[in-house]
């Protein structure tokens, strides 16, 4: 190991122990969150932080799968199946010792459905709200848009407290509730530069057992696991698969399974003239080598058996019904093929290096950098195996800040490869990645790709009265994706956490991960 | 040695591992508090196995080797001769009987009465009739079978024919059929995989639109199921099989006693059965089985809930530290393979809580151990009939995720398993629909 690396771990585990006395539990997050509002949450941290610092209305249970909340002690279909009338459990109070009531519910439900509110959530809540009234201090009606079965499974969103918002339904993306947030969760949390710090609040509706709690940023895996084994920190939310066996075989860790349907890509920018044609991102896409980019970077054999890495041909997990199962797979490259569809397109090979238009191609490649550490050298990876293809490249590591504001916005056009993950709980809605970028469709849409097929099929999905006619749409969609590459698609990453046995009762919630936190016990 | 070397040397290891290296220092002199008895973890096939020749006998033989990677078909290839033929043969009948279960239970949960949407096939009903049945249901299965014998769909009509007629005529369920209507398959072989009929078998028109819903029928599964089993009895009789497929066995079936003294050591090793009592027990939920490791030790856990999966995981870890301390002490040193065969002991004490648990209708207790056992069984211990049945768990919990991860994983171990997941998509499709709206996060 090298001496800066073990002087690394070294710092760390002080840093942790130092942090984690008094029986505070540490563990290390991917990264920072960007928002602790809900309505405003990219990222999978923000998602988790949100869990841990506000109430859903309904969620489902981890274990059994019942459908329950936290806040509502019972309900009642209204208006001819068109609302739901909630009562509201009596003395939860947020954060700040104000009490929780319907109003907070209804405040929440029309801030969602006020167009000043600019959160892409939102916008999707508004085709399943109408509004929402006050009818008793805990007593809201939430009316829909239509009349849908199993209405509760609708009201999974966190509630907001009106009072923080003083009544302003427009909430913008810069709000200061997003770095100080006033929740009702079964902790408190402050962001701070380096870390969130999380404090247990005593509510009616909330008894953790754990007092306090920081979230520490994701540094060297190995750093993280060596950490881990010190007791300097007690838990990582995502251990990279190589060193997962190790893991596994101490005494003091437990390896657990943290469902979550997360698939890796490559962006491709096909607005830059050298990538328009399809031809050229097929052949970048035979380039590449995935069997050696998993094993170089993630430590999967090419004859594993049930790798935590499976690759993809299209923008679902392998295991989805959406997963067109008919498109195959490329595994291994093919540098003939590639270069007679580069050839065809019109680029031009000019002492081993790919030209067009007589201009030799610089690939600019970036990646989320966290990225880099669930999956080690991955960006100079890919960049080894295109310039072995003939393409000069670049490589970029790109902050999560940089990557909200400018990659997920559409603004990232100096970049021409951009690598990344996007993950997914029950429902897999692919639209905003691909749809044109108008008025408030695609909206994560990383390279402003467009196409009027890609489009239509996403229409179809958003219409589709049977379930068919929707898995249809998409099975048509991977088909269609996989052929015009708006993303090189790599694989589905298996996520695994890692808790020392001190940690105990720590039932992680698929995708949420946080949400029965009341029952984790930590006792050293 | 380093505990390391044995998980990353992956399958068996036969003798000392020489190129691992290392010592074991930690591991010499460990303090380990007793679980159960002596005398019991003497019983366990983890300590005999330990008596010295006997784990490299058994480890080195490519069968095993097969097994204990749960390549069935490679187990299988190895001859009729080997010892554990029979055993692959019982565990795919288990296999494919969890299959069904989880198709059963996730078609009921997509097409019950108050989850049907517009557009709904009409021949949805058979599926739902035929899933009635597997769940021992048969008032409701009588009521909807036969009902799409003039489909437009004629393999279904037929099958659904078939079905009805045989419901009425009282025949079990589980067994081979040899009607040409319900997908027969050939004699069965000893040592061998019978050809299956690929999936989907129906497209159903949906009631609006113009659309057809592609569905597998899981008649295919029972067939297989019926199919491995009667392979099984060709190759080590009808007790032991019957005993194996005891703690699987579907509602629908009629439960069979087992007899202890008819177990050998071929029957247990690699398996989450410490011992014979331990699988007689796991095939008779409420009976007192007097020489059951997991018996001993989970019956003394009290309470419910959370309290009573917490107290059966500590004895359950409590239980693979004797086991593997037991092993080495007989072994006359640490081995690379005791670590991985004592988590079977862990395993196998979790998954006996479960049985207690779902007994007495603790939900919650039964959960926490599922996901406890569940994540043991994906590294240590790796048993795709128990990882099935907690998909079948989730299907009739309406939780589809999980349980299609479970399942997809174990798709390359039989063939065949694939029907279930026409059922499950299905039923993925449907509460995904109901849920509220999501947006991909990076």
């Amino acid at each position: 190991m090298p001496p800066t690396r073990r002087m690394q771990i070294a710092l760390a585990g002080a840093i942790a122990t130092l942090v984690s006395t008094g029986a505070t539990l540490a563990f290390y997050e991917e990264s920072l969150p960007t928002s602790m509002n809900p309505l405003y949450a990219q990222s999978m941290v923000d998602n988790r932080v949100h869990e841990l610092v506000l109430d859903r209305l309904y969620y489902h249970s981890p274990i059994t799968n019942e459908l329950t909340s936290n806040v509502t002690n019972q309900w009642a279909l209204a208006e001819g199946g068109k609302a739901v009338r909630l009562t509201l459990k009596k003395g939860i109070r947020w954060h700040d010792g104000k009490s929780f009531g319907a109003k907070d519910v209804c405040y929440t439900v029309k801030a969602m459905l006020d167009e000043g509110t600019t959160s892409p959530i939102a916008q999707k809540q508004r085709a399943v709200f109408a509004g929402c009234e006050v009818e008793k201090d805990l007593v809201a009606l939430v009316r829909f848009t239509k009349i849908f079965h199993n209405p509760r499974e609708r009201l999974g969103f966190q509630v907001l407290p009106e009072h923080i918002f003083e009544g302003d339904t427009a909430i913008p993306p810069d709000h200061p509730f997003n770095t100080r947030p006033v929740g009702s969760g079964p902790m408190k949390g402050s962001m701070g530069r380096r870390g969130v710090a999380f404090e247990q609040v005593d509510n009616a509706h909330h008894e953790a057992d754990i007092d306090k709690m920081i979230l520490q940023e994701a540094q060297d895996p190995l750093v993280q696991v060596r950490t881990l084994q010190n007791n300097g920190v007690q838990g990582i939310i995502a251990v990279p698969p190589p060193y997962r066996p190790e893991v596994a075989a101490s005494d003091e860790l437990a390896l657990k399974s943290y469902d979550l349907r997360s698939w890796w890509f490559v962006a491709v920018n096909s607005t830059k003239p050298y990538l328009k044609d399809a031809r050229v991102r097929q052949a970048l896409n035979m380039l590449i080598n995935r069997n050696e980019l998993r094993q170089l970077s993630i430590g999967v054999k090419p004859d594993e058996q049930n790798p935590p890495c499976e690759f993809i041909s299209g923008p679902f997990v392998q295991s989805s019904p959406y997963y067109n199962r008919a498109v195959e797979i490329s595994g291994n490259s093919d540098r003939a093929a590639a270069f007679k569809l580069l050839g065809a397109a019109g680029l031009k090979q000019v002492g081993g290096r790919w030209q067009y238009r007589g201009q030799p191609i610089s690939l600019r490649i970036g990646i989320k950098a966290p990225l880099e550490i669930e999956a080690p050298d991955l960006l100079s990876q890919i960049g080894n195996q295109l310039s072995a293809g003939g393409f000069d490249r670049q490589e970029f590591k790109i902050s999560v800040d940089e990557w909200n504001t400018k990659v997920l916005t559409g603004q990232a056009d100096d970049f021409d490869l951009l690598v990344g993950k996007w993950s997914f709980g029950l429902v897999e809605d692919v639209n905003p990645l691909f749809h044109s970028r108008t008025g408030d469709k695609g909206n994560l849409n990383i390279f402003n790709y467009s196409s009027k097929g890609v489009d239509g099929l996403l229409g179809e999905f958003n219409t589709a009265r049977t379930d068919t006619q929707a898995q249809d749409a998409y099975h048509a969609l991977h088909e269609m994706l996989a052929s015009e590459l708006p993303y090189l698609f790599l694989w589905k990453l298996d996520t695994k956490s890692a808790w020392r046995t001190e940690v105990r009762s720590n039932t992680i919630t698929p995708y949420y991960y946080w949400t029965v936190f009341d029952a984790w016990k930590y006792e050293p | 040695m380093n505990r390391a070397c044995s998980l990353l040397a992956g399958g068996l290891v036969v003798g000392l591992l020489g190129g691992c290296g290392g010592t074991d220092g930690d591991q010499v002199g460990k303090v380990v508090q007793a679980a159960v008895s002596g005398d019991v973890v003497r019983a366990t096939w983890m300590a005999q196995i330990a008596e010295p020749g006997v784990l490299d006998t058994m480890a080195g033989h490519p069968g095993w080797q097969a097994f204990h990677g749960r390549d069935y078909a490679g187990a299988l290839a190895v001859g009729t001769e080997w010892a554990g033929v029979g055993r692959v043969h019982a565990e795919l009948s288990a296999l494919y009987r969890q299959a069904v279960l989880l198709a059963a239970r996730a078609i009921e949960q997509t097409y019950k009465s108050d989850q049907r949407r517009d557009g709904d096939p009409d021949e949805v009903d058979y599926l739902l009739g035929l899933s009635y049945a597997v769940m021992g249901q048969m008032d409701e299965a009588k009521a909807l079978l036969g009902k799409n014998a003039k489909s437009s769909v004629e393999a279904l009509a037929a099958a659904d024919s078939a079905w009805s007629d045989r419901l009425a005529a009282g025949d079990s369920l589980v067994e081979q059929m040899d009607d040409e209507r319900l997908f027969p398959l050939s004699a069965p072989a000893v040592g061998t995989l019978p050809e299956v009929a690929p999936a989907p078998h129906y497209e159903l028109p949906e009631t609006i639109g113009d659309r057809k819903l592609k569905a597998a029928d899981p008649t295919v599964l029972i067939q297989l199921a019926a199919w491995h089993e009667a392979a099984a009895v060709l190759a080590m009789g009808a007790d032991r099989t019957s005993a194996l497929l005891a703690p699987w066995r579907l509602p629908c079936e009629t439960p069979v006693a087992a007899n202890p003294s008819t177990f050998t050591l071929d029957d247990l090793f690699l398996s989450a059965y410490a011992s014979s009592g331990d699988l007689v027990r796991a095939g008779a939920v409420g009976e007192a089985v007097p020489d059951s490791t997991y018996g001993s030790l989970i019956d003394s856990c009290e309470g419910e809930g959370a309290k009573k999966a917490q107290c059966a995981s500590a004895a359950a870890r409590q239980l693979r530290d004797q086991v593997q301390a037991a092993m080495e002490m007989i072994g006359g040193g640490p081995s690379p393979n005791y670590r991985a065969m004592a988590a079977f002991a862990e395993a196998g004490a979790l998954r006996a809580g479960i049985r207690v648990a779902d007994a007495s209708g603790d939900q919650q207790a039964a959960g926490l151990l599922r996901i406890a056992a569940k994540d043991m069984s994906e590294t240590a211990a790796v048993e795709p009939v128990f990882l099935v049945s907690v998909a079948a768990w989730d299907a009739g919990n309406r939780n589809p995720l999980r349980a299609q991860e479970l399942l997809h994983a174990q798709l390359r171990r039989a063939p065949g398993l694939d029907v279930a997941r026409y059922a499950l998509d299905a039923l993925h499709l449907r509460v995904s629909r109901d849920s509220g709206p999501g947006i991909p996060m990076h």
